[in-house]
């Protein structure tokens, strides 16, 4: 049991860093460059372990170790069918101590980042929540007690989570907060090595949760099909992402936030209304 | 029994003759006088609880002999031409209009008396509004003396202050709404009072502005109280039919939940209590935790049992109270004035106890009383806190806080346990937005405004932590050397440590508290799901301990091992020299533009729900 | 510690600075990031922050203006720290010797480990400076660490 467990919890992780290790891949090959290896992101994370800790306060590093916690308490309530709608609250939470992580440093672009953070949390919180409360509108908010035929029921929520996935993936046309052109790396920009590397575990752990409530929209019948059908829902929705950041350039946060909150609900909503027409006639 | 009627009794009186003995006292008196009464009624609110606790969480009622009744109503009559004359003082002619409809309505009150014996009714509802009256309460007035130390007019402050506190623990325990109303009236005529003390234009503004919604506000209370006469016979709160109305029998209860609209500042009548900023912090504490605002949301659940079953006419009162939420958690992004930015949560967290008593399931009313609990005490953490900073740094803007956190680190941390309370999970507001949550699967609608409302929330909440969290590269006080006054800081630390308390029992509370309230009160099933915070099986939690705990240490040991350096901020290669500035995002024509349509609105769902049951009557 | 030393070579995300260069060698290290010459392949970005880096990319040949930014962003970087001087006039100062405006190289300001010649220099001999900086990463952390 406990071995088990601990295998979820890193298990979630790995697969996000080869998923992620897989997008520069991808990335490159789009590019015509040969691109890093499969594993580069682990080596980042591992050499950044290995650097020197440099600071600008203590409340930095307390509030990089807290982002890093609440992303694992989300994602391991996650793995063992916890509520959704704690988890979505845990997780928000991790987002905000990034937040305030960024805000503890007297920096102009730190500041910035942690601005347009708060941007983009208004923008993709509200799609993560509405898709929560959906998914819990078809049955029960408790993950192990999800039954299957979401994707039959409510495919337009899938649909809206791709550009939430897009926003967390810090991809074009929404990569606002940490838009390294010109804020460097936004909220990150005054972390380095160990510390840089608890967030960016953090950001996985947070990834792994959304994957997660993305596969579970699809079901296969035996165990083996299951996997295999989720992955596969999984690396679509991230090459869709791929594919839309090599296509697009940035958009301005004002037209972020204002196409999360209309084309984003309006999506779910659409599909809410049909719902209830259904359940109607 | 007889301690529970001592009790209430003292917590009533004892505040009003503080309040005199204030108001008539010398000077020096005044410091011990106050001390002594918040002291008094804090401790008898707690001797109260204990005592019904012993119990078990029964009802208690105390009847009251007839007489008293007529005093009570010639005394209504008293404050309507108070109101008849201060709308003249005011030259409001609204004022004026709604203190004669006031008097006429009382007039056909007094020519129709109700038969039963009306009575006090403590139950868990109003323990909870005793309680938080008489504690938070009194810790304001403490505050206020402190904070009001250089006014000429101290006295006639802290007795205005101390005679609410008396007042709105009667209004708590009235069940009788001809009483209530009559509470409820002084509370508005204090609350004018309190906002124009400092007599400056814009006070006198404000507070002429407050009469008038509050005034007008009594009215459709007085009008709900004559209708209800008229359509359920009585006059009793518990003797209202429960569930399943329809038809002019709701009447009544448009007209109730309209007067709760003005007392808790929904959309489209937020504007006083925004305008009310104007006066002295502790007002403002006052007014938005722990009295006036919690009355109209104390007003709307007492008639929740009567709107069971008719989902039609309460999903506009959630529709209302949703709105309003909405509307204020996006303007509130926009401000950079801390009380103003408070002032619109506050409308906001009321909005979503309108929306929990509308939505009515039983989920949703332990949501409700959560909410009004958790946000009493930590919004009045809140004030305080911004008062003691407006004071050292003479402005109430977030951006000339910046830093704080070097000069008033315990003023800082209370902010930080503030907010933390309010919006952080595992805090008691947490599990309450979880509930509401869960409950908004059966009205779609709602989770729309609660998606935008909660994220818009965690901005204007998180961009203002921010900004007082920024360390300062120099030297910093350790947390005993806080430059604010010692009393400031007993107060803050006590409130902090209140809130955090009362947070961490949210479990207890919930279960022991607030679940049977529920299942009793408003004869609904029990929460069935248990409110453990984390829903999975016990070994899952342990395990997840473990990891955490392996975790903790393997961050421990990683940073053990090399000191940490401090570096400078990155500014490509130049010296940073920073000032923190804000983001707004809307521009002030947009945001009056937002103001209206939410007015407009609001105001036409308020005509919707007055023509419901009409419409109900007539098909 | 040792492994993850290892790892570290693998990923060396890069600083790149202009120094009052003519331009020439910033357009040869913009070089490495495109298709043909492609960096990433041995896990180098282009991080453009200091306090992320690992390998700084200097050309020019340091202007005084220069001179303090250029030490600034090298105490932000943080230990193991590696500094690559792109091309003639970062190595040397070369035609810039002896003016009176300019440092004349890297290494009058902050410690250099790989010096890499030409004007400009050409990908190819970047891309084998910047193999050979790696060489010393290793012997680099381990220094520090008996520090």
């Amino acid at each position: 049991m406990i071995l088990s467990s601990i295998a979820i919890l890193l298990l979630g992780p790995l697969l996000v860093g080869i998923s992620m290790g897989l997008d520069r891949k991808i990335t490159a090959r789009l590019q015509n460059r040969r691109g890093p290896p499969l594993l580069q992101p682990f080596y980042d994370i591992g050499k950044l372990l290995s650097k020197q800790s440099l600071v600008l306060s203590d409340l930095q590093a307390l509030f990089a170790s807290f982002s890093l916690i609440f992303h694992i308490i989300a994602f391991a309530l996650f793995a063992f069918g916890g509520n959704l709608l704690v988890i979505f609250f845990i997780s928000s939470m991790g987002a905000i101590f990034l937040v305030l992580g960024a805000y503890s440093t007297p920096s102009p672009y730190s500041h910035l980042g942690a601005n347009r953070e708060l941007l983009a949390m208004l923008a993709y919180e509200p799609i993560l929540f509405l898709a929560v409360i959906a998914i819990g509108m078809q049955g029960s908010f408790l993950v192990g007690e999800i039954v299957p035929g979401l994707l039959s029921h409510i495919p337009l929520i899938l649909i809206a989570l791709l550009p939430v996935l897009v926003i967390l993936l810090e991809k074009s046309p929404f990569d606002v907060p940490t838009a390294h052109q010109e804020l460097v790396t936004g909220p990150y920009v005054e972390y380095s090595g160990p510390y840089l590397a608890l967030l960016e575990l953090g950001h996985w752990y947070q990834l792994a949760f959304v994957y997660g409530m993305i596969t579970l929209f699809i079901w296969g019948t035996g165990i083996t099909s299951d996997i295999i059908l989720k992955l596969v829902l999984a690396f679509i929705l991230l090459f869709a992402a791929i594919l839309i950041d090599n296509i697009t350039a940035r958009l301005t946060r004002k037209s972020m936030v204002a196409f999360m909150l209309t084309v984003g609900i309006g999506l779910i909503a659409l599909n809410l209304l049909i719902l209830y027409i259904i359940e109607v006639i | 029994m007889a301690t529970i009627e001592t009790a209430i009794t003292l917590l009533i009186f004892v505040p009003l003759i503080g309040a005199i003995a204030c108001l008539v006292g010398q000077r020096k008196i005044l410091k011990q006088v106050t001390i002594m009464t918040a002291v008094a009624t804090a401790v008898i609110s707690l001797i109260l609880f204990i005592e019904i606790a012993g119990q078990g969480f029964i009802d208690t009622r105390i009847f009251l002999p007839d007489d008293l009744g007529y005093l009570v109503e010639i005394f209504g009559a008293i404050v309507a031409l108070t109101f008849l004359y201060l709308g003249w003082r005011t030259r409001s002619i609204l004022v004026i209009a709604f203190s004669i409809g006031q008097l006429a309505v009382l007039s056909t009150i007094l020519l129709t008396p109700g038969s039963e014996t009306s009575f006090f009714l403590i139950d868990t509802l109003a323990l909870i509004m005793v309680m938080i009256t008489s504690i938070i309460g009194s810790i304001i007035a403490l505050y206020s003396l402190t904070y009001m130390r250089n006014d000429p007019r101290r006295g006639v402050f802290l007795a205005v202050i101390l005679a609410f506190l008396g007042i709105m623990n009667a209004a708590a325990i009235s069940n009788d709404i001809r009483w209530f109303d009559v509470f409820w009236s002084i509370t508005t005529l204090f609350s004018f009072l309190l906002i124009g003390h400092t007599r400056t234009d814009d006070a006198r503004a404000a507070a002429r502005l407050a009469l008038i919604i509050n005034t007008g506000g009594g009215l459709a209370l007085l009008l709900g109280a004559r209708l209800m006469m008229h359509y359920h016979e009585t006059y009793l709160f518990t003797d209202l039919p429960i569930g399943n109305m329809t038809g002019l029998v709701l009447l009544p209860l448009a007209f109730i939940s309209i007067g709760a609209f003005t007392k808790s500042a929904q959309l489209p009548f937020q504007s006083w209590l925004l305008d009310a900023m104007v006066a002295p912090t502790p007002v403002s504490a006052l007014l938005h935790s722990s009295t006036m605002v919690n009355l109209g949301v104390f007003l709307v659940l007492r008639i929740t049992p009567s709107l069971q079953g008719e989902t039609f006419f309460s999903i506009f009162i959630a529709l209302i109270g949703g709105l309003s939420f909405l509307i204020t958690s996006i303007l509130a992004m926009t401000q950079s004035n801390a009380k103003r930015i408070l002032a619109y949560s506050t409308v906001g967290n009321l909005g979503l106890i309108f929306m929990c008593a509308g939505i009515g399931t039983p989920l949703a009313l332990a949501a409700a009383v959560i909410l009004l609990l958790y946000h009493a005490i930590s919004k009045a953490l809140l004030f305080l806190a911004v008062g003691v900073v407006q004071e050292g740094k003479m402005s109430e803007d977030i951006e000339d806080m910046y830093s704080l956190r070097r000069d008033m680190p315990l003023v800082t941390l209370s902010i930080f346990i503030g907010i933390a309370t309010l919006v952080l999970p595992p805090f008691g507001m947490f599990v309450s937005k979880w509930l509401i949550s869960e409950t908004t699967t059966t009205f779609p609608l709602l989770a729309f405004l609660l998606a935008v409302g909660f994220a818009s929330m965690v901005v204007y909440y998180f961009k203002w932590l921010g900004i007082l969290l920024t360390s300062f590269t120099g030297t910093r006080r350790p947390l005993r050397e806080d430059v604010s006054p010692q009393s400031y800081r007993w107060i803050l630390g006590a409130l902090s440590a209140g809130a955090v308390a009362i947070s961490a029992l949210v479990g207890p509370i919930t279960h022991y508290l607030i679940s049977p309230f529920v299942a009793m009160e408003y004869e609904l099933p029990g929460l069935t799901e248990s409110l453990s915070i984390f829903t999975v099986e016990g070994e899952v939690q342990a395990l997840l301990i473990l990891f955490l705990v392996v975790l903790a240490i393997l961050i421990i040991s990683l940073f053990r091992r090399r000191s940490r350096d401090v570096t400078v901020p990155y500014g490509g290669g130049e010296e940073v020299i920073f000032q923190a500035g804000g983001s707004y995002y809307l521009s002030n024509e947009l945001v009056t533009k937002i103001t209206r349509i939410g007015n407009l609105i609001g105001a036409t769902l308020i005509v919707i729900l007055v023509i419901i049951p009409l419409i109900m009557e007539v098909f | 510690m040792g492994l993850l030393d290892k790892i570290g070579t693998k990923s060396p995300w890069i600083l790149h600075f202009d120094t009052g260069s003519c331009n020439g060698c910033d357009l040869e290290i913009w070089a490495l990031l495109t298709p043909k010459y492609d960096v990433e392949r041995f896990g180098g970005i282009n991080r453009a922050n200091p306090k992320q880096a690992d390998i700084l990319l200097i050309t020019g040949p340091v202007t005084m203006r220069c001179e303090d930014r250029l030490r600034n962003l090298y105490e932000q970087v943080p230990e193991p720290k590696l500094v690559v001087a792109c091309g003639n006039c970062a190595s040397t100062g070369a035609p810039f010797h002896n003016c009176y405006n300019v440092c004349q190289g890297v290494d009058k300001v902050i410690p250099v480990d790989v010096y890499v010649p030409g004007c400009a220099a050409c990908p190819e001999a970047l891309i084998d400076g910047f193999v050979r900086a790696l060489s010393l990463w290793e012997d680099k952390a381990r220094r520090r660490e008996s520090e």
